[in-house]
């Protein structure tokens, strides 16, 4: 019995440990499951043939939840103002879009060349 | 305001300066103007609806104390507070401020206060940020922006509650928010 103890002691001993595993890192600017679904959905419903969108979460200059948009247009060296001023209405339009939803983070626009 | 209004010119003629392929450093200073040409037109015009016009170079000091921070922060305030308005929500505007707002804001309002926030940051990318390449439909795009803040401004700059706003550019924190 004592040799069959100290063998399990033994044993218990051996095994393997496993570490607690630090604490979950709080990511700054993370964003809720339900916040990705209406930013995927957005982006999903505003891009077109013309316009691609895509979307990343995290902080602003102010250390506050921000979304940045990019808007991915054709390479264009001298644009004309008919096409500014649409980029300028489309951002507009999902700026306020993201503003008036349920999410508090401040929407950026940027607009990137393919 | 002839300062606001050649700073905007000014990012015009930046981002339309090289006509095949524009150089970062013009692209990059041209957003930096048009954000510089919003910022002293609000500061500008705040100052003279402060502050009597004697003494002389009392509004230029007051001008002076205005802070781009604080402008950014009193822009997200208000259009938080529309949006919390719309939804019957509580604000996190100050109480005594909130009474005096009139909600919703005017839509040009709210197009120049999301104007500021959106153009301080692309500044702050446009000068300290290398690791992304400007373009010049990118650029145009925030002079754009900058040009229809600008009528914005000129639309509501008499209300109510742009007054409230400029108060609010000056005793913000005063007035209970950190």
């Amino acid at each position: 019995m004592a040799f069959e103890m100290a063998a399990y002691i033994d044993y218990v001993v051996r095994m393997p440990t496993t570490r607690i595993p630090p604490s979950e890192p709080n990511l700054r600017g993370a964003a809720s499951g339900d916040e990705a679904l209406f930013f995927r959905d957005l982006m999903e419903k505003r891009s077109n043939q013309k316009y691609r969108l895509q979307f990343r979460f995290g902080e602003d200059s102010d250390s506050e939840p921000a979304v940045w948009i990019t808007l991915f247009v054709q390479p264009d060296l001298n644009p004309s103002r008919e096409t500014i001023d649409e980029i300028d209405q489309l951002s507009e339009s999902i700026r306020n879009e993201v503003i008036n939803s349920d999410f508090r983070r401040w929407p950026y626009i940027q607009v990137k060349t393919e | 305001l002839t300062l606001a209004r050649d700073l905007l010119e000014q990012a015009e003629l930046l981002a339309n300066k090289e006509p095949r392929r524009p150089k970062q450093a013009s692209l990059r200073r041209a957003v930096s103007a048009a954000y510089y040409a919003l910022f002293h037109l609000i500061i500008e015009d705040s100052a003279n609806t402060l502050t009597p016009p004697a003494p002389v170079g009392l509004r230029r000091v007051v001008q002076r104390a205005f802070q781009h921070g604080q402008i950014k922060a009193a822009c997200k305030d208000f259009v938080d507070g529309d949006s919390a308005k719309r939804k019957n929500r509580a604000t996190s505007l100050p109480a005594a401020l909130e009474a005096i707002i009139v909600f919703p804001l005017d839509a040009p309002l709210v197009t120049l206060l999301t104007a500021f926030v959106d153009l301080q940051e692309a500044r702050h990318k446009a000068d300290y940020d290398l690791t992304e390449q400007w373009n010049r439909v990118e650029a145009l795009s925030k002079i754009s922006q900058a040009r229809r803040a600008f009528s914005a401004w000129d639309n509501v700059r008499k209300t109510p509650n742009v007054a409230a706003f400029m108060s609010c550019l000056a005793f913000r924190k005063e007035w209970g928010k950190s």
